[in-house]
């Protein structure tokens, strides 16, 4: 298990061949993270305005998804109260949800590599774990679950994946 | 002995004049110390004579109805490089006088799995290409491609392709194998540039340093210089790839672990992309209580 200053791998992908393998690789996890849902209408120009405010009080979003009547986030705990001041002065109903996990499944080349979501999905339903939110890039597929959750959905993930 | 690995793309091989302006940068490097591997590309782009498209098409062509097997597929799209091998050997002897050596990726030592058309590299026995390099060769390897070990069928040696961005993959994968000083791979561009130049003209700007992790992410996001195998592959062996035109004297960009221009973690954007021919799709879905079982093959 390798661990940096906020994520802990917990089944690190493996250098044995010549060139990287293909299919899924290693699982890591990201604590001490909030969940934050902002009302906001949709309008760009009102939604620019929370994005400016956050940012100009040096709060840092990630994995930011647009709804239809709300914004989501993430953000780390160490910024929620300086984040929560912001929104309040904002006058957006806010929701928080503090101590979760962010689980992020990895493989290089991860959009040509088809199934993926498909056994995230059933390991969460296996283990009647409420999935926060969903995200992924080029080389992962991540997962927000309260902290609480985050070992068994690890533990069901390594061996939907076999790892 | 300094080696270094060249990689010229379709369109740096596809006519004459270009192939020089290619067989001149090798040239060079010989003549600077170093001990030039070249690798190259099929010669020209879609609509060439012997571009990958065209060979696709011409199998494709003898009966829309009939599939053509992924294995004899494979044995007519390596054909354009074994082209390019032959003619840029013969390109940079003309030039210089220097010995060269045109080899197939299987004789250049690329072994590969049994997975036509998107074949990966198990492993590389350098031997081939450090032999030729110490009789003062230079050898000029056709990218995109190897061999099979260990195949039923046919027995080994059944030639693969390495899937699309394959002579980029070749050429990393060569680079580390022989732990070169660096891997240039030329393109059509000045080196990776902040943004797609087709779409903001000249407002795009070379980045002169890039991290590998960053030029990866944008290739994976439609940024189309080099492929992500090859900086995988570069990265996993921390070999410096630069990305450079031929026909120019400006450095290009060098792709390394940290950007050399920057202090040590200092933040910065690099760049725009744009992924097109993408759709979103909204489904929506009824509550169930129970799922079907999902058989996993």
């Amino acid at each position: 298990m390798r661990r940096n200053e906020r994520v802990t791998t917990i089944v690190e992908p493996r250098q044995e061949e010549f060139e990287r393998k293909r299919g899924v690789t290693g699982i890591a996890v990201e604590e001490g993270l909030v969940h934050v849902e902002v009302q906001v209408p949709p309008d760009l120009k009102e939604r620019l305005r929370v994005f400016k405010a956050l940012a100009e009080a040096g709060v840092s979003l990630f994995l930011i998804k647009f709804h239809p009547d709300s914004i989501h986030f993430l953000i780390r705990q160490e910024v929620s109260s300086k984040a929560q001041k912001v929104l309040q002065g904002l006058n957006r109903p806010t929701k928080m949800t503090r101590d979760c996990a962010l689980i992020s499944v990895l493989s290089s080349a991860m959009r040509d590599l088809p199934g993926v979501m498909a056994r995230i999905a059933e390991a969460l339903y296996e283990q009647g774990v409420e999935l926060l939110e969903t995200g992924d890039s080029h080389d992962s597929v991540m997962i927000l679950v309260k902290r609480s959750d985050a070992e068994k959905v690890v533990n069901s993930l390594r061996q939907k994946f076999g790892l | 002995m300094r080696i270094i690995v060249q990689k010229f793309g379709g369109t740096s091989v596809a006519t004459r004049e270009k192939l020089f302006i290619a067989a001149q940068r090798v040239v060079r490097a010989k003549r600077e110390g170093y001990a030039p591997v070249v690798v190259v590309s099929a010669p020209g782009r879609k609509g060439d004579p012997y571009a990958t498209d065209t060979l696709i098409s011409l199998a494709k062509d003898i009966d829309p109805q009939v599939p053509v097997e992924p294995r004899e597929l494979d044995l007519l799209m390596t054909c354009g490089e074994i082209i390019s091998i032959a003619l840029m050997a013969q390109a940079i002897k003309a030039l210089s006088g220097y010995k060269t050596i045109a080899l197939t990726g299987g004789q250049a030592g690329i072994y590969t799995d049994g997975n036509f058309g998107n074949a990966r590299i198990v492993r590389i026995d350098p031997t081939p290409i450090l032999e030729a390099l110490q009789k003062d060769y230079i050898p000029v390897v056709a990218g995109f491609q190897g061999v099979t070990e260990h195949f039923k069928l046919g027995g080994h040696g059944q030639i693969t392709t390495l899937g699309r961005g394959g002579s980029d993959t070749t050429a990393g994968a060569v680079a580390a194998a022989l732990k070169a000083e660096a891997c240039e791979i030329y393109t059509d561009v000045e080196g990776v540039m902040t943004a797609d130049p087709r779409i903001v003209g000249n407002k795009a700007k070379v980045l002169p340093s890039v991290t590998y992790e960053e030029v990866s992410e944008m290739a994976h996001l439609g940024a189309k210089v080099v492929h992500p195998r090859c900086v995988e592959i570069a990265m996993d062996h921390r070999i410096p790839v630069w990305v450079k035109k031929p026909d120019s004297e400006n450095l290009g960009t060098v792709i390394r672990e940290r950007a050399s221009d920057l202090p040590e973690k200092m933040f910065r954007f690099t760049g725009v992309t744009n992924l097109p021919y993408v759709a979103h799709l909204k489904v929506h879905v009824a509550h169930q209580d129970d799922l079907p079982e999902i058989q996993w093959l």
